[in-house]
């Protein structure tokens, strides 16, 4: 896709706290690359710094993401490492197993917030409903009593 | 290949473009992680702009495919049928084969048993890693539904609780508003 010069992409990174890992201006081309450091949704968002002369047209923008194991450039690697051929395809292969690794620990954590939350909604639904039922009880008793003594002093009762 | 979660707000469509070549083999995947009754509208369409591939309200499919010419094919993605609920999409796009590894993958002889096995433990570890990206789906799935769950008990109880007071309260205030210093009789 031609790249039409002038045009820019403010780009900015959100890990799952909400926090910003990445916040810069980029021309019309540029590379994003950044670790994570808490496991979750991380949000990446692209804002066009365009000035309102292009206001009403659209931009079709060219985005490429890799995470993980296909971020790794082998053939970089190859040649900083000096690794033959087998070596390299070895080294492959401990990244990904490396990534599976990963991506158990991330489960655990994850089944952890889970099952937290199901145990906090547990815990809101016996509380709630326990508080609930003791307002109706007090709500009875006291518009019983309230009554009687406002028809007991309209002389009804 | 490309795979990415993006959100689709509600009332939108958002279209994915990628430029392919004839005869190579491309695969789109998606799922709906989140929002509403999980679901979205889905169109793939040629250059030429015919659709070749379609689904209706659905929360996850795949379709693999032959390019048939080159040009940019377009994904849509429509959430058009709902008014209020935006929806997390996670969309899978691969064209062509897997990136060869340099040097070991493009050999034009014959392998040797060592390669060869290193290439199937490749490509094991390769499904793995997908039926991994599968269950990380499946369970950010369950786990907002539970969290949406969790907001909505205490804020519904809260509510109630109010309603409580309130009724209660009204119901005194206008049952004396019926037997005030004016006549009796009703």
């Amino acid at each position: 896709m031609p790249s039409s010069p002038g045009i820019g992409m403010h780009v900015e990174v959100r890990d799952p706290d909400e926090k910003i890992v990445l916040s810069r201006v980029y021309s019309s081309e540029g590379m994003i690359s950044f670790t994570s450091h808490t496991p979750g949704e991380h949000t990446i968002c692209l804002y066009s710094n365009s000035t309102s002369w292009f206001s009403g047209s659209q931009l079709r923008v060219h985005l490429d993401i890799q995470v993980g194991e296909h971020a790794i450039d082998y053939a970089n690697v190859a040649h900083k490492d000096k690794l033959s051929e087998l070596q390299l395809r070895i080294r492959q292969l401990l990244d990904q197993v490396e990534q599976i690794t990963k991506e158990q620990s991330y489960q655990r954590y994850r089944e952890e917030r889970f099952r937290h939350t199901s145990e906090s909604t547990n815990q809101r639904v016996l509380w709630w409903s326990l508080l609930q039922t003791g307002v109706l009880v007090i709500m009875g008793y006291w518009q019983m009593r309230h009554l009687k003594s406002f028809f007991e002093a309209k002389k009804l009762v | 290949a490309v795979e990415f979660t993006f959100d689709l707000a509600d009332g939108a469509e958002d279209c994915f473009y990628e430029e392919i070549k004839r005869n190579t083999s491309a695969y789109l995947e998606f799922q709906v992680s989140a929002g509403g009754q999980l679901d979205v509208d889905v169109q793939l369409k040629n250059p030429h702009g015919r659709i070749i591939y379609e689904q209706e309200k659905a929360t996850y499919d795949n379709h693999q495919f032959v390019a048939d010419t080159t040009g940019i094919y377009q994904a849509c993605f429509s959430n058009k049928f709902s008014t209020f609920a935006h929806k997390f999409v996670y969309v899978d796009f691969q064209v062509g084969d897997e990136r060869a590894l340099p040097g070991v993958d493009d050999h034009a002889t014959v392998l040797t048993q060592m390669e060869t096995s290193s290439q199937s433990v490749h490509k094991s570890l390769n499904d793995i890693l997908d039926a991994q990206t599968h269950h990380r789906l499946r369970e950010a799935q369950g786990r907002k539904r539970a969290e949406e769950l969790n907001e909505r008990v205490m804020w519904w109880s809260c509510a109630e609780t109010a309603a409580i007071l309130i009724i209660g309260i009204g119901q005194v205030l206008v049952l004396r508003n019926f037997f005030s210093d004016r006549k009796l009789s009703i």
